[in-house]
């Protein structure tokens, strides 16, 4: 048979297997395809259970000396039907507010011509009590308003001369963050992520696990040559990498558009020549990936020891995108040098619309090297038999100090 | 003339941090014919599993040559493969595939003809009488299924030599007599089988011919008979016994 047939059917052998795996499941596809929905769900439900909780709660208001003839004012309070009164003694309204028994306490003030000043005491520290303040200051404003326009009216004014300025404040702040907050910071760092969680499992089960489980040397004895055997191996955790990469990309799209986009006042958009850099990206990290995962955990004789030799890898490369989410840090060519960084920040400004090419090629480039540095690390390391059989005694890590660097 | 398996001074030596140098296997040679049992017979740690794994191209040796089907270990590893099935305690089977499935992939990477590869799976399945089974995930299979579509797994491919390192460990009685009916008629099929064991029974009632191996050598190598004669033993394990004392006076 060709070599590629053998390649190809050693490749689907090995999805075949995979697609069987609870884990391989769960982590290369589900994760990577609800893991947008279920972060865009959490956000608005905590939001909205948060204003709910509060909206439904009143606020507890102690309120000292309103003089009889505001007592309107009280009649009002009660109508908003957001607050709960109480009158008390100024010392003690404050000791309350103080022990949290009140969320605002009100001392009124009359002056000697029928007018009244209102001091609102409220904790800063507390969000029920500036939602008291707020809500207070709310009526307040309206009374005095209504205040107001009777006296206009007492002085004969038309309706018209009333209404000077009106202003009429909309707010859309919270979803247009939100939709920022999700593609600058979420986007570069989510993707890489759960390309790393995609592509770990895979990684591991078909080194390490195949070991653990006694199958390789089965592998080793059929008349595939153990070059193609490797490339399959490669090939298919390059694919399941991407794909978990290509996936997450593809569920951000359809989040963005489909629950973002209708939502008045938000405005978002993923150029579409963002997608030359999301995609190449993603490749290259998914071919850095695989191999810095797989060298590792290939010297594991089971599944937990590979698991515990390739995850250095992990935090190495994939924790420092944590750094793309801090707005203050520049795509500079200097951080282009840092893998896996590099593609963070390149994949983050690419969906900014902005495209920095000496970045980008430089990126590129160490990103390649990588690539090659990995393959060439494991060829060498596919060379010595008692790695290839799992008989080597150290890890990956006296490996490369005795054999690589030729030192003991 | 040429036999399907001619084995010449093999030698395996092992590097293992703390024990050094660990010589397993120091210079073996014997030949198997077709429709040949070929026994190897030898305690724990005698270099057997070492020198089938050379044959299987597993190991590269250390030193010396072999054939298989007229193919050279180290030039032609693949077609060695190719011409081979090899079973042992470390060749188990992908526990998240069926039995169908297996058999189909080892039949085809070990380049059995693809259109007749559907054929012949079927016709092995049968043969271990899996029919019911054919479709279940490995894993959910006994021990003694697994064996049987181990064994299939085996010759899948329908190759002309079989090497079985321990294949009755861990097997009730019963499913080792089964294995022997088996390996009988791979032999009526004209194979080469080699078969490697430190059962005394089981080589008596199935070895054509039989080398004795101690610290990676052959002590001495015959047919049951041959053996009687040359050691005055009656019993195999007398004659193992004499065989090593001689070895290491
Ligand atoms: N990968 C290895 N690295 C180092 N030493 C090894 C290795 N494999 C086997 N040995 C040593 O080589 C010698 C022969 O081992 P081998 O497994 O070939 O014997 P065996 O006849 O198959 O024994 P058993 O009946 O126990 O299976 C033993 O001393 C063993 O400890
Ligand atoms: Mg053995």
């Amino acid at each position: 048979m060709s070599r590629a047939g053998d390649v190809w059917l050693l490749y689907q052998r090995e999805l075949r297997s995979a697609l069987r795996e609870k884990n391989i499941l769960l982590y290369s596809l589900l994760v990577p395809a609800l893991l947008y929905p279920c972060i865009l769900w959490l956000i608005f439900s905590a939001d909205s259970l948060v204003r709910g909780t509060l909206e439904q709660t009143p606020s507890r208001v102690a309120m000292v000396g309103l003089p009889p003839h505001h007592a309107r004012l009280e009649t009002e309070l009660v109508e908003a039907g957001e607050f709960s009164l109480t009158s008390r003694p100024q010392e003690e309204s404050l000791r309350g507010l103080q022990q949290g028994r009140f969320d605002l306490v009100a001392v009124f003030q009359p002056g000697p011509h029928g007018e009244m000043g209102v001091r609102l005491v409220y904790d800063g520290s507390r969000l029920h009590s500036k939602i008291a303040r707020d809500r207070m200051q709310q009526v307040l404003e309206r009374y005095r308003d209504l205040r107001l326009e009777e006296l206009a009216r007492q002085l004969a004014a038309a309706d018209e001369q009333l209404q000077l300025l009106w202003v009429k404040p909309v707010n859309h702040a919270s979803e247009s963050q939100v939709g920022r907050f999700l593609l600058s910071i979420l986007l570069p760092m989510a993707m890489i992520v759960v390309m790393g969680m995609g592509g770990l499992y895979p990684a591991v089960d078909s080194t390490a696990g195949e070991r653990e489980r006694s199958t390789w040397e089965t592998l080793l004895t059929t008349a595939a040559s153990r070059d193609d055997v490797v490339l399959a191996k490669y090939l298919y955790v390059v694919s399941v990498i991407a794909f978990s990469g290509l996936l997450n990309l593809a569920a951000l799209y359809t989040c963005v558009y489909a629950v973002l986009e209708p939502m008045e006042g938000v405005t978002i958009s993923l150029p579409w020549s963002s997608l030359p850099v999301l995609l190449g990206g993603t490749l290259l990290l998914a071919m850095f990936m695989a191999a810095g995962m797989m060298v590792p955990a290939s010297f594991a004789r089971t599944f937990q020891q590979g698991q515990s030799l390739s995850t250095p890898f992990y935090a190495v490369t994939i924790l420092p995108t944590v750094l793309v989410a801090d707005p203050s840090v520049q795509f500079t060519t200097t951080l282009a040098c840092i893998p896996v960084l590099n593609a963070a920040l390149a994949f983050r400004e690419a969906i900014a619309g902005h495209l920095l090419w000496p970045q980008l090629l430089i990126s590129l480039s160490v990103l390649l090297l990588c690539v090659v540095v990995s393959l060439w690390v494991a060829r060498r390391v596919l060379a010595y038999e008692d790695v290839v059989l799992g008989t080597y005694g150290g890890s990956f890590w006296t490996f490369f100090r005795q054999r690589l660097l030729k030192r003991s | 003339m040429s036999h399907p398996v001619e084995v010449s001074e093999l030698a395996k030596t092992y590097f293992e941090q703390g024990r050094g140098q660990v010589p397993a296997v120091r210079g073996i040679s014997f030949w198997c014919q077709e429709s040949e049992i070929f026994g190897l017979l030898g305690a724990n740690g005698a270099g057997k599993t070492s020198t089938l794994r050379m044959l299987s191209t597993v190991l590269t040796p250390s030193s010396g040559t072999a054939s298989v089907m007229g193919h050279d270990l180290v030039k032609e590893p693949a077609a060695v493969r190719r011409s081979l099935g090899f079973f042992s305690a470390s060749t188990a089977l992908y526990p998240r595939l069926t039995p169908r499935e297996t058999l189909d992939f080892f039949a085809r990477i070990n380049g059995y003809p693809a259109d007749r590869v559907k054929a012949r799976v079927e016709e092995l399945i049968e043969r271990i009488g899996l029919q019911s089974y054919a479709n279940t995930r490995v894993d959910q299979l006994s021990s003694g299924m697994k064996q049987k579509v181990s064994i299939a797994r085996t010759v899948a491919h329908d190759p002309p030599v079989l090497i079985f390192d321990e294949p009755t460990v861990g097997l009730d009685v019963l499913n080792a007599l089964e294995f022997h009916d088996v390996l009988r008629e791979f032999r009526t099929q004209g194979k080469s089988i080699i078969l490697s064991t430190h059962i005394m029974s089981e080589v008596e009632k199935l070895c054509d011919r039989i080398a004795i191996v101690h610290q990676g050598k052959i002590l001495a190598c015959d047919t049951l008979a041959g053996l009687r004669e040359s050691s005055g033993e009656h019993y195999l394990e007398d004659i193992f016994v004499r065989c090593v004392k001689a070895g290491h006076p």
